[in-house]
């Protein structure tokens, strides 16, 4: 089976650091790593391809930086890795990102299953994996939890209210959540093999595209959490009582209890 | 995981790309394996040394490629730099401070490369895939009951007698004595035992296997000691009674064992200094979480400069520590691996006697700092804190080299031979 996984070098946003004035995400020079979610498309796709044989690639869509994600791509495991980079991407909205990838998988030729986190580990838009199975008219699976493709791919959807499992066609599109699998850590072995294999680097005018974003963001900031620091005094021990009870109240008041 | 403390950006000491990825995945496999068990671990092993040893976190740890980094791939090692086992070793410790875990991969990165460098291909091929996998140990055995530091004093003899060696005398303070029982293929030791005449000059080194395929040699007989920490990794002695190994487990040239343990020496101290700034950071963590909530008189006590002075000074010294450590590395990947020809194995013997001596010593510094910012508190065995004092206080006692010798090392080399007896 030949898949194709789409994967973002997102922004390791555990180890952001957010202006303390401003509340903006300090991105310059911020650490970058694989989508976490992305991270898990890949190793389903590896683990097929350990089963029934076949090819792995993956596209990456980004600024110039995204690069660096190959190595730990090969690393894991992946045969052919394509990466479309251009300084501006990294404001790209997820239309544009879509329309990129679908280029690209179009110059990568066949394919069975297309495989992509549910959402990126920093924009987290939860668009890009239904956009490109609209731009390729292919049916679309979101949330897998699970899925199996021997005898037929069968996916196991979260959508919220129940899971449901669905048989799907192929070639489909499936994006995958956090829960489906723990994905492998690379050996330094591979690592070291990783970095001396070749990838296809394409420009936006090798597609014939150019960087028109509709979206304009015009503000990224940390939300403001205020505690509500509510005191309940109870020195007296006699009113122990009713000091709990206000607790009770307050919570109560929150929707937490 | 939110790290505390970002890790230095440092234009001198700098990684490459691989190094940076090898770096963040050992992280994210400390995460996932070792992190949550480690404290849990360590009271375990406590309490039984031989029957709490982590032999399935090996096992993984021999999967994830986390032993034989700087070996060949051709006898299963990782084909990494010398750093890369560094760079594991340090985040190993970090993951678990009591440093057992560290040690044992800090001794099977260490002296697996040292077997490769003087063993023969044969025995190369049939020990190293083994501890690799985590299938089998391989440290070091040099100390007697006698001591540790008088190498030259060592009185086990292995006599040749047709294809064989056979030895006799007593190991003492040996890591892995449980682990080469109890891992399924074996293991044992870089040993050096005398084949000639009194001093340096009179000594060989062995690849010692006291056990292999499953099967314990005869006329050897382990004993295993009540460590105070570092549980999880066992202690222990052997006599050996006519014990024979075979003439192909010679390491390097006959009579010539003295310079090649101290060799292998220099490569294990710098990956022991490599879990002491490890298990530092950890410490250092742990201060910055406690100065920002613990409060006394109405203000967090980190807002008095007695605390907040002596951490800054301790900072200093990890980040020294630090340097001494990554230049030490970094210095033997040019001999060893980019076989640098302005340099030889001697060019070693500064550099690494600075970072073994300064290590160890800030990390146990530290931690008694630490505990006493702490308080009451950390003199319980409920606080994890006294776990990452007792591990690295092994190296201040003197495993891998007492911290005097390691100062008769600097002087001897900087002033001269002659000046200083």
């Amino acid at each position: 089976m030949d898949i194709i996984v789409c994967i973002k070098q997102s922004y390791d946003v555990q180890q952001l650091k957010f202006d303390p004035k401003t509340g903006e995400p300090m991105l310059a020079g911020a650490p970058r790593k694989m989508s976490d979610m992305d991270r898990r498309a890949l190793e389903e796709a590896l683990k097929i391809k350990e089963n029934l044989g076949g090819t792995v690639k993956t596209v990456t869509v980004g600024p110039p930086e995204s690069r660096d994600v190959v190595k730990e791509i090969y690393a894991m495991g992946a045969d052919e890795a394509f990466v479309v980079t251009d300084l501006k991407l990294d404001k790209a909205d997820p239309d544009l990102t879509a329309k990129i990838i679908v280029e690209t998988i179009k110059k990568i030729g066949n394919f069975d299953l297309i495989l992509a986190g549910a959402a990126s580990t920093d924009d987290y838009s939860w668009q890009i994996p239904a956009k490109v199975a609209a731009l390729l008219d292919l049916p679309f699976f979101p949330n897998a939890v699970s899925m199996t493709v021997d005898g037929g791919l069968v996916v196991e959807s979260d959508l919220g209210d129940a899971i449901y499992k669905y048989k799907a066609p192929l070639p489909s599109v499936v994006s995958v959540s956090l829960e489906i699998n723990e994905p492998r850590i690379p050996t330094l072995s591979a690592i070291l093999k990783a970095s001396r294999k070749q990838f296809t680097d394409f420009y936006l005018q090798d597609l014939g595209l150019e960087v028109v974003t509709e979206l304009e963001v015009r503000k990224v900031v940390m939300p403001k959490v205020e505690r509500k620091n509510v005191v309940v005094e109870a020195t007296d021990p006699s009113k122990m009582e009713d000091g709990i009870k206000k607790i009770l109240d307050e919570l109560r008041k929150e929707n937490v209890i | 995981m939110e790290r505390v403390l970002e890790y230095p950006k440092d234009p001198v000491i700098t990684f490459s790309k691989e190094e940076e990825l090898f770096r963040q995945m050992v992280r994210e496999f400390c995460e996932k394996h070792i992190e949550p068990n480690w404290i849990e671990g360590d009271k375990a092993a406590e309490k039984d040394p031989m029957n709490n040893m982590p032999v399935d976190l090996i096992k993984k740890m021999g999967q994830q490629g986390l032993f034989c980094i700087p070996c060949s791939e051709e006898y299963g090692g990782q084909g990494g730099t010398y750093t890369m086992a560094t760079i594991a070793t340090e985040e190993i410790a970090y993951a678990d401070p009591s440093v057992a875990l560290a040690v044992y991969a800090l001794l099977n990165n260490g002296w697996p490369f040292a077997l490769e460098l003087f063993g023969n291909e044969e025995i190369c091929q049939e020990i190293l895939p083994e501890v690799a996998k985590g299938n089998a140990f391989f440290g070091i055995a040099s100390t007697e009951p006698q001591g540790g530091s008088d190498v030259a004093g060592i009185r086990t003899t292995a006599t040749k007698k047709g294809d064989v060696y056979v030895f006799n005398g007593e190991k003492a303070y040996i890591s892995g004595v449980g682990e080469v029982q109890r891992l399924s293929w074996g293991g044992g030791w870089f040993l050096v035992a005398r084949t000639g005449g009194p001093g340096h000059q009179g000594l060989s080194a062995f690849a010692f296997l006291a056990r292999k395929n499953g099967e314990l040699g005869k006329g050897w007989n382990p004993t295993i000691y009540e460590d105070i920490g570092r549980h999880g990794l066992t202690t222990g002695g052997f006599i050996m009674n006519d014990f024979e190994l075979e003439a192909k487990y010679l390491l390097g040239e006959e009579n010539k064992g003295f310079y090649h343990v101290m060799e292998g020496f220099n490569l294990a101290r710098i990956v022991v200094a490599a879990a002491t700034i490890g298990a530092a950071r950890w410490l250092l963590e742990k201060a910055v979480e406690w100065f920002r909530s613990r409060k006394l008189f109405g203000r967090n006590i980190s807002s008095f400069q007695g605390v907040s002075f002596k951490f800054a000074e301790l900072y200093a010294r990890w980040e020294a520590a630090r340097y001494f450590v990554y230049r030490a590395s970094r210095l033997a990947d040019k001999i060893y691996m980019e076989k640098d020809p302005s340099l030889n194995p001697k060019d070693l013997n500064v550099p690494v006697a600075l970072a073994k001596n300064y290590g160890p010593e800030t990390c146990v510094d530290l931690a008694e700092e630490v505990m006493k910012w702490y308080g009451a508190y950390a003199f319980t065995k409920e606080a994890p804190i006294f776990r990452a004092w007792l591990g690295p206080f092994s190296y201040v006692i003197g495993a891998e080299g007492a911290q005097n010798i390691m100062r008769v090392i600097i002087a001897r080399d900087l002033i001269g031979k002659e000046f200083i007896r």
